[in-house]
């Protein structure tokens, strides 16, 4: 089954990576032909310049659109008194175990395999009623 | 005669005040009065977003109070919690709250609780941020002075985890209100607002001493045979930091099994003195 979450992780994976190309020197014969004075060479830097620019700001503009993915709706195994006890008896740090953005913001969520989806998202969804 | 034959009058009189008096203790005791319902509802009002790892330490540095809020940033997640942070303050006008755990459970007992209150009162702690942001400040002092309720909440009826979690946010708010009083000092009806949460969550903010005593329930539940003595000398320990070289002693002594279960009590005074220091600057700003 085709996974479209799989496909956005993919180029935005892609698309961190992306880094604009230096425009490369001109392959032109030495000296230049009199006809193309040092107008036309600063017209093709200038363009190649403008190219890198208008990628960066596109790329910029589009990895947000990629950031704000849906989360997986299926929740973190709850914590019960004893894990919470074991928790503080061996955590290096309490601060560190507490201030743990996995732990206070994002629960660590299980990513659904292809062509499988969150029974208790099923069970919640209204159309389940009718 | 006269005392026989008034008994049944008097028996009655006094069956009808017991029987009022537990109607009223009754009534006093109704769900709707209970927070955490409503702190339960807030979460289900979460909405959760994605963050990035940058984002995440973004936000860390924000609540430890090392980094400005970044409205550009974070407006958004804000806002998509007003609903369930606004739950919350509903929340804190209550009189009591019970999370209603299931300790006969043991160390099965779920507690999630604790991890979605973190989650909710930093909401909370980013919402009024937002509001001092944007020059709603009495609505930023109304939205903490809700938060350091809220945080005293999280703690109550609950183990070590609830009270390291309430003492984590309680001072995250304390920070949010000293951060507010710097940009601009506090007026009187702030002061009054803030002093009367004080008031409300007691001298220390979080009931260590309650919190250990539940911590050892569970852990007298799951098997461990702590010795009656050491979790006596750990309460007065946590009352009274001079026992501690004496706490160590004993629990150094006790069987492997024992101390290896028991969270160390250097720790929990450690965040006991935190707290405490953090709500006497405090006091010390309010007067």
């Amino acid at each position: 089954m085709h996974d479209p979450m799989d496909d956005d992780h993919q180029l935005e994976l892609y698309l961190k990576r992306f880094r604009p190309l230096p425009p490369e020197p001109l392959l032109l014969p030495l000296p230049l032909p009199q006809r193309e004075g040092p107008w036309s060479v600063f017209a093709l830097r200038a363009g190649a310049v403008a190219w890198a620019v208008a990628t960066t700001v596109l790329v910029l503009l589009l990895i947000p659109q990629f950031r704000h993915v849906p989360a997986t709706p299926v929740g973190a195994e709850p914590i019960t008194a004893g894990k919470a006890n074991a928790m503080l008896v061996h955590a290096a740090s309490w601060k560190e175990m507490i201030d743990d953005a996995g732990f206070a913001f994002r629960p660590p969520v299980k990513r659904m395999e292809p062509g499988r989806q969150s029974a208790l998202e099923f069970l919640s969804q209204e159309e389940l009623s009718k | 005669m006269i005392t026989y034959r008034r008994f049944p009058t008097i028996a009655f009189a006094i069956l009808t005040a017991l029987s009022s008096t537990v109607v009223a203790q009754q009534a006093s005791q109704m769900p709707g009065d209970n927070a955490a319902l409503r702190y339960w509802s807030a979460f289900a009002q979460m909405q959760d977003s994605t963050v990035t790892a940058e984002q995440a330490k973004g936000l860390q540095a924000i609540l430890d109070g090392v980094a400005p809020y970044s409205d550009v940033n974070y407006r958004e997640l804000v806002e998509r919690n007003r609903r369930a942070v606004e739950t919350l303050q509903r929340g804190t006008t209550l009189p009591r709250c019970d999370w209603g755990v299931e300790y006969q459970l043991g160390p099965e007992a779920p507690v999630d609780y604790v991890r979605r209150a973190l989650a909710l009162g930093r909401l909370n702690v980013l919402y009024a941020y937002r509001q001092l942001a944007s020059g709603n400040r009495s609505g930023g002092m109304r939205t903490l002075a809700g938060g350091i309720r809220f945080s005293h909440d999280v703690a109550g009826g609950g183990t070590l985890i609830a009270g390291v979690a309430a003492k984590t946010l309680m001072v995250a708010h304390l920070r949010a209100v000293d951060f507010a009083a710097r940009t601009q000092a506090l007026a009187s009806e702030e002061k009054t607002l803030l002093s009367a949460q004080l008031d409300q969550i007691g001298p220390e903010g979080v009931d260590w001493h309650a919190t250990m005593q539940r911590e050892f329930e569970v852990l007298e539940r799951s098997g461990a045979r702590v010795p009656a003595s050491l979790v006596e000398l750990y309460g007065k320990t946590v009352q009274d930091a001079a026992q501690l070289p004496q706490l160590q002693q004993a629990i150094a002594g006790a069987p492997q099994a024992v101390a290896s279960v028991i969270p160390r009590p250097q720790r929990v005074l450690e965040q006991k003195r935190e707290l405490n220091e953090r709500l006497r600057e405090f006091r010390a700003m309010l007067r």
